[in-house]
């Protein structure tokens, strides 16, 4: 049964109303309503509306009445909707009333005839009028399902089961100027009239997807161009869904084709981006490594893959450990990994910048140094989403520095070998000099009182050279302490937190060599001090040297080194600085000049600071902290003009 | 200084050593000159007296070791070192090449006499060596070219007659010459000559007639 679709505009071969089902079930359920009940449900509304028609016209035949047939079609008309349902009776009132004057002529008959034809208008009117949502709403979906199917912006289409097209809407056929039936399945072949409007790239996909969703009844999704009248191409998502029968054969397509011209170049746009962006990655001459956010390593750059000469997935391949640690294990120097993994673990916890210097295996097995930095990507909640991280090869200056490190030591060493010798020589010298004279005037002094008579007077000139030789000698050793006193300091209002930093700037490469993990904590508000700025720098580097150094045979996790500044009351300011290592065999000793415990140590240097402290009023102690190390603390008291 | 026998010359820079060891040396009768450095004592014109030099191994112009060495192949007299700071390896080179004794600072006015007086004994006796030899020098270089002639030949051993044969002179003009060298040569006997031109390193001849003889 081939009805034109209300849409008079639209054309639209073979359609049938029968195919918007679907359409209209996307509208919304059906009312509830006594034809849909039972065996009369499964009729289409068209077949009812002609059952109740047939129907009345029997009735009207049998009675020789035409009102069961007027009733009929005003119930009809009522059911499709107001107008066409008024339009009908009223068409209806005046054929009976022609029929019946033809027929009767009957003067009185007629008039009963059109008064009852009056009298059902306007009950049709009144039900027409009084049941306007009963009536209008399922003729009305369907209008509105017919509109959103012929105005929506994709295309709309369906078709039969071998995929020959039962209706396309508007859309179509305004985009690609063909006839609908120009796209059909050709006859007897796998092959479609539509070849012809999709890109020749996409058309072998797109129908070589279509043909077999037809055989499986698989949804179809495909992604291709579409001529456009006008011949340009444009990307459209093609997805057809197929509608089955009671015993689940296939009945035929529906489906949507959507416009993602605009998406496509976007994406398009963004692959070239991101291929640029790797292209960068991959070029610039930085080993470059992503990690979640747990820090397991997430990405690796090219570089970094070729210079390591394994990928990330390698580091999949032990079940038990981490992608994290098992990375680590295959390219970290071994005294390394410990440092690298606390260092890493602490930036992942606390979300801070990571920055490390260790040893990278290259693909060679060779290890080399390389300066590694990380950056944590935050979302806008603050969380860490990702790290980004970059290693920079910087072995070659690395080893020109620990070059000139070791030589710049190896001389500071000889020169003060050199100088310490050079000096006992010549203090040796000094001092021998007069005491061999006091010697030979002492014996000639004993020999001029033992000749017979013995020569007093003699005697007498040769003593007096012993007393004046004696106190030559002494003169030397009071000159050889002054030596070693200390210069007049001079005293200024002073920051101690600038002069640690000066220190650290200084000392920061011997931190970093003997992979010393180093915490600094300082007390914002220190109020200044009165001090010599190079002689507090002095016990600063000499406590830190001295901590340094007890590490040194410590295992690298418990190497480590911290500054703490803290007021100590109003009038001081204590300063500890804390290591972990092998600790003071004698706490009270170890500030007694030339007491050493280093093979290589003179043992003035905490002698020194000791005297450079108390010289400024302070105090400097050590105590034993916890199980191991040592905190050598100090106090220096306040500027003057800071005390209230 | 009319009775002196003797002399010790101290080189050292510190004026206190200097004045300690020469009152030292003079507590037990020694004469000594003192310098502050070599160059003085250089140019100082030594008597010719039996002498020792007492010298320090620290100086500021010259070491006293390589002075030592400089003068090696001179006549000069024994030297005893003293040294603040003595080390094996220089004190055996400077007993190596002469010296009588190397004292560390401060040392015993003992170990400075037994020093001091060794020297100077050894210092008498190779002067009185070289007085006598060159004594001899002087009255060889007395004879005339003749009995320069003669002189070898005698104290070779031959007779008269062979000598005379040798030079080709009568028996009588060679015994006058033989006689005259005894005088000039102040030789007691024979035996005595023998040494004397023994000293002066004077040649052996071989009569060309020993066989006939």
């Amino acid at each position: 049964m081939h009805v034109r679709p209300h849409g008079s505009e639209a054309i639209v071969p073979r359609t049938t109303l029968g195919h918007h089902r679907e359409v209209k079930t996307l509208c919304g359920p059906r009312r509830p309503t006594v034809m849909n009940s039972g065996v009369f449900a499964m009729l289409s509304p068209i077949v009812r509306c002609a059952l109740a028609i047939s129907a009345a016209v029997v009735l009207a035949w049998l009675i020789r009445e035409p009102w069961p047939l007027l009733g009929a079609v005003a119930a009809v008309s009522i059911y499709f909707g107001r107008w066409p349902a008024l339009l009908s009776i009223a068409t209806f009132a005046l054929t009976v009333g022609v029929v019946s004057y033809v027929s009767d002529p009957n003067g009185f008959s007629e008039f009963k005839t059109y008064s009852r034809s009056a009298a059902l208008l306007i009950a049709a009117l009144a039900v027409g009028l009084g049941l306007p949502n009963r009536s209008v709403l399922p003729n009305g979906t369907e209008d509105d399902a017919r509109l959103i199917v012929e105005k929506m912006p994709g295309l709309a289409w369906s078709t039969d089961p071998s995929g020959n097209f039962k209706y396309v809407n508007q859309s179509v056929l305004d985009y690609v100027g063909v006839p609908p039936d120009d796209l059909n399945r050709v006859e007897g072949l796998d092959d479609f009239g539509w070849r012809a409007v999709v890109h020749p790239d996409d058309a072998d996909r797109a129908i070589g997807l279509w043909l077999h969703c037809l055989r499986t009844g698989e949804p179809y999704e495909s992604e291709h161009r579409i001529r456009r009248f006008d011949g340009s191409y444009r990307w459209f998502r093609a997805v057809g869904r197929s509608s089955h029968d009671s015993r689940d054969r296939i009945t035929g397509w529906y489906g949507t084709t959507i416009d993602i011209d605009a998406r496509k170049q976007m994406e398009e746009a963004l692959r070239n981006s991101e291929q640029q962006l790797r292209l960068l990655i991959d070029t610039i001459p930085a080993l470059v490594w992503c990690a979640t956010p747990d820090g397991e390593p997430s990405y690796l750059n090219k570089r970094l893959m070729d210079y390591i000469g394994l990928t990330l997935e390698s580091f999949d391949g032990t079940s038990n450990t981490s992608r994290r640690s098992a990375a680590m294990h295959a390219v970290v120097h071994p005294d390394d990994i410990q440092k690298l993994d606390r260092g890493w673990t602490h930036s992942v916890i606390t979300g801070g910048s990571f920055g490390m210097q260790f040893r990278l295996r290259r693909a060679d097995g060779v290890f080399r140094w390389v300066d590694s930095r990380g950056e944590p990507l935050r979302d806008d909640h603050g969380s860490v989403t990702c790290w980004y991280c970059v290693n920079v090869d910087i072995d070659d200056a690395t080893r020109m520095q620990d070059a000139l490190r070791s030589t710049s030591d190896g001389l500071a060493r000889a020169s003060q070998a050199a100088s310490l010798a050079e000096m006992s020589a010549s203090i040796a010298h000094e001092v021998n000099q007069p005491l061999a004279a006091v010697v030979a005037n002492s014996y000639a002094c004993k020999q001029w009182l033992s000749t017979e008579p013995a020569n007093i007077d003699r005697a007498r000139i040769t003593m007096d050279r012993v007393i004046r030789d004696a106190n030559s000698a002494a003169d030397v050793v009071s000159r050889t302490r002054a030596l070693f006193k200390r210069r007049a300091s001079i005293k200024r209002p002073l920051q101690l937190n600038t002069v640690i930093s000066e220190v650290l700037q200084l000392m920061s490469d011997e931190i970093a060599a003997n992979a010393i993990y180093f915490q600094l904590d300082l007390s914002s508000d220190l109020p200044s001090i009165a001090a010599d700025r190079v002689q507090i720098q002095q016990v600063f580097v000499n406590l830190l040297r001295n901590g340094i150094e007890a590490m040194q045979s410590a295992d690298y996790s418990q190497r480590s080194l911290s500054v703490r500044c803290r007021p100590n009351g109003s009038q001081m300011i204590l300063v500890q600085v804390q290591d972990r290592g092998s600790g003071l065999s004698d706490m009270d000793r170890a500030f007694e000049p030339f007491f050493t415990t280093k093979d290589d140590g003179i043992g003035m240097g905490l002698a020194i600071c000791r005297s450079i402290i108390e010289a400024h009023n302070g105090r400097l102690w050590a105590e034993k902290s916890g199980h191991e190390g040592t905190i050598f603390s100090f106090t220096l008291p306040v500027h003057d003009d800071v005390r209230t | 200084m009319t009775d002196q026998d003797h002399i010790i010359f101290i080189v050292d820079d510190d004026i206190r050593i200097r004045e300690g060891l020469s009152e030292l040396l003079e507590s037990y009768g020694r004469h000594s000159v003192c310098f502050g450095s070599l160059s003085e004592y250089v140019a100082f014109p030594r008597p010719t007296l039996p002498a020792c030099l007492v010298l320090d191994v620290e100086l500021p112009d010259v070491n006293g070791l390589d002075f030592q060495k400089q003068i090696a192949n001179e006549r000069h007299p024994p030297i005893v070192f003293i040294t603040g700071h003595g080390d094996v390896p220089s004190s055996v080179r400077a007993m190596k090449l002469g010296a009588v004794d190397f004292l560390t600072k401060p040392f015993s006015d003992n170990a400075l006499m037994d020093a001091v007086d060794a020297a100077i004994g050894q210092d008498r006796i190779s002067r009185l060596d070289e007085d006598q030899l060159q004594e001899l020098q002087r009255r060889f270089s007395a004879l005339t070219p003749r009995e320069r002639e003669v002189l070898p030949l005698v104290v070779s051993g031959l007779l008269n007659k062979q000598a005379a044969a040798e030079l080709g002179i009568t028996e009588i003009t060679l015994q006058i010459h033989r006689s005259k060298i005894m005088h000039k040569m102040r030789a007691a006997s024979l035996p005595d000559l023998v040494r004397s031109a023994q000293r002066l390193q004077i040649p052996l001849v071989q009569s060309r007639r020993t066989g006939n003889s």
